[in-house]
């Protein structure tokens, strides 16, 4: 728009210029409205032509409104050349749409005289109207005026991704970003602007997951554009903007969506029995036999959709105690920052992309050590992606379980040891998997390096 | 310029773990690994290299998959070739040779052919703090073979302002 006027400008030898006359009010209005009509003319557009060409020139006299008529002058200067002129009606980008009385976008004049636009939809962004009036055989207009469709209320419409989808249903994949924008004509006196999405715990406004901080969003729910992604499948979800204005005019927008995903997840807990490793020929180790426990999700996923499942798994305590000759210390494993009951990400996000995955948390014995215990309790979480651009994993639930174990030395020069007890499993084992849409949230990595924290 | 003492500690920590990979046999037909370096200047403050990881031999192989600081070493130089020092947190999380507690515990068995994919937090690790051009190679200890690494492609990564 403001290019093709500079363009315009530049290609003409201009005789006159009027910036954007400003101060209309209208009803329902009480602030002022800025009416883009400026005025261009143009001179000697018979470019090697020793006749003079007529000047022309085009005033606003009153503004367009939806559903009215505005009013246009137009003045010819014929000077030695006379002929027909031809006013055309564009609109190069937005919304507004105006034509001439007959409902064309088209009019031929001969002499100066007033023209009637009548405003069919109203202008989104100022200025991207024109009025232009050309000369028989010119390739550039002689005279370009801006102007707008003004509404008499605001209706706001809803674009998604450029798309005017006010009133409509769209589909979407959970954890597509969906970024919501409604453009009002900047004369519009607004007072506030928000945005209503459902249920909340049904969308987010992202996922953070760096090593030492994750977790949702939060939604930015005022103002003109909204961005946030479904976390849950479901139908005919609404989407709406409340607009009010200054002088307590209110207007809405909505948009319905339909959320696809995975449905019907679980997740099957299978757990080995706690042990000494056999393994270990050297060094006892106490952990769990074989893959230790393991996760396997079960799911129904829409057609074309892919598998891409992702763990991540939350330390919520981890407490080692160990007895060396009487001296007994409590101890967990080091955390950035420090946790007092070592809780956190446990090692790296994510945890796994397979399925099923698994975990042998493990504590390696040594000799000199005459007794250990570790009490852990972990939640894992099982979340999805559909792997398209600009999308978030979703969470779909989460297993709680624990491990515990207590040794003690039998001898310590074959560092032989006794398994006093040992559990590990779901916390509860009849229905393992809790299938709720809520995402991890941690503020410390437990790294699990070589370095106890202990008191 | 006096150098801080936890840069001091970090780079002779990176030098004895160099030491450590230049001491060790590379043996890079076995398992194979391998590094997609982005191909547009990173600029998140967070980021993570995807490793795969692939059985090159004819017999299934075990990996376990456990921290990435304690499965991977890493050569990180930058532009002049200098090596990149560890941050403190990276320095600590990759002490893992005395370990007594253990948390991610993954046991994959790869079929001969077969991948399996990793990440590698490596501004976790890396004072990979100002823009640039970084070379990034990453090793791994055979389980099956003590002793023996084998070593990654070489990746260039182009850190944006």
């Amino acid at each position: 728009m403001g290019t093709l006027s500079r363009g315009a400008f530049t290609q003409h030898r201009q005789s006159e210029y009027k910036f954007p006359r400003v101060g209309a009010f209208l009803n329902g209005f009480p602030h002022q409205i800025v009416l883009a009509g400026f005025l261009v003319s143009a001179l000697g557009l018979a470019s090697g032509s020793n006749r003079a060409s007529p000047t022309v020139t085009i005033q606003q006299v009153h503004e367009v409104l939806q559903g009215a008529a505005g009013e246009f002058e137009i003045k010819i200067d014929a000077g030695v050349r006379s002929g027909p002129i031809t006013l055309r009606i564009n609109s190069d980008v937005g919304t507004g749409r105006a034509t001439f009385e007959d409902g064309l976008t088209e009019k031929v004049i001969t002499e100066s005289g007033g023209v009637y636009v009548r405003g069919v939809t109203s202008s989104d962004l100022p200025g991207a109207m024109t009025l232009t009036a050309w000369l028989e055989g010119a390739n550039m207009p002689a005279a370009t005026c801006f102007f707008d469709v003004i509404a008499p209320a605001p209706e706001p419409r809803i674009f998604l991704d450029g798309i005017d989808v006010t009133g409509t249903q769209q589909s979407v994949v959970v954890g597509q970003r969906v970024q919501l924008t409604v453009i009002l004509h900047p004369s519009v006196p607004i007072e506030k602007q928000e945005w209503r999405i459902g249920k909340k715990g049904e969308y987010t406004g992202g996922f953070l997951h760096t090593p030492l901080l994750g977790g949702p969003q939060p939604t930015v729910l005022e103002g003109s554009t909204t961005a946030f992604y479904w976390i849950s499948p479901g139908y005919n979800r609404t989407v709406s903007y409340h607009l009010r204005l200054t002088n307590g005019v209110t207007a809405t927008a909505a948009v319905t969506f339909d959320v696809d995903g995975p449905s019907s997840t679980q997740v099957d807990v299978d757990s080995e029995r706690v042990v000494m490793d056999p393994a270990a020929l050297n060094s006892s180790v106490l952990g769990m036999m074989g893959s230790g426990i393991s996760f396997r999700a079960r799911y129904f996923l829409p057609e074309g959709v892919a598998k891409n499942f992702i763990w991540v798994q939350l330390i919520q305590s981890d407490a080692i105690t160990v007895d060396n000759n009487g001296v007994r210390l409590h101890c967990v494993p080091k955390t950035q920052p420090i946790s007092s009951v070592g809780a956190g990400l446990d090692t790296t996000y994510p945890y796994d992309t397979h399925n099923p995955t698994m975990d042998n948390p493990r504590i390696r014995l040594a000799s000199d050590t005459q007794e250990y215990s570790r009490v852990l309790h972990a939640r894992m979480f099982l979340l999805w992606t559909s792997g398209l651009s600009n999308s978030i994993p979703v969470p779909l639930g989460f297993v709680d379980w624990s491990f515990s174990g207590e040794v003690a030395l039998k001898d310590a020069a074959t560092n032989a040891w006794e398994l006093k007890s040992g559990y590990v499993g779901p916390n509860n084992p009849v229905m393992p998997f809790k299938r709720a849409p809520i995402y991890p949230f941690w503020t410390r990595l437990v790294p699990y390096t070589e370095i106890l924290t202990c008191n | 310029m006096k150098t801080p003492g936890y840069l001091a500690r970090a780079l002779i920590l990176l030098s004895i773990e160099v030491a450590h990979l230049a001491g060790a046999q590379t043996t890079d037909g076995v398992l194979r690994l391998d590094i997609t370096p982005p191909n547009v200047p990173i600029r998140e403050a967070d980021f993570t290299l995807q490793v795969i990881m692939t059985n090159r031999t004819t017999q299934p192989m075990t990996i376990v998959k456990t921290s990435p600081g304690c499965d991977f070493s890493a050569d990180v130089r930058d532009a002049e070739g200098q090596m990149v020092p560890s941050t403190p947190a990276g320095a600590e999380l990759s002490k893992c040779s005395g370990r007594v507690a253990t948390g991610r515990w993954i046991r994959i068995l790869l079929q001969p052919g077969e991948s399996t994919e990793e990440s590698y937090p490596i501004s976790l690790y890396y004072a990979l703090s100002r823009p640039g051009v970084y070379s990034v190679r990453l090793f791994r200890e055979l389980s099956s073979q003590p002793g023996r690494v084998t070593r990654s492609n070489e990746v260039q990564l182009k850190l944006a302002q």
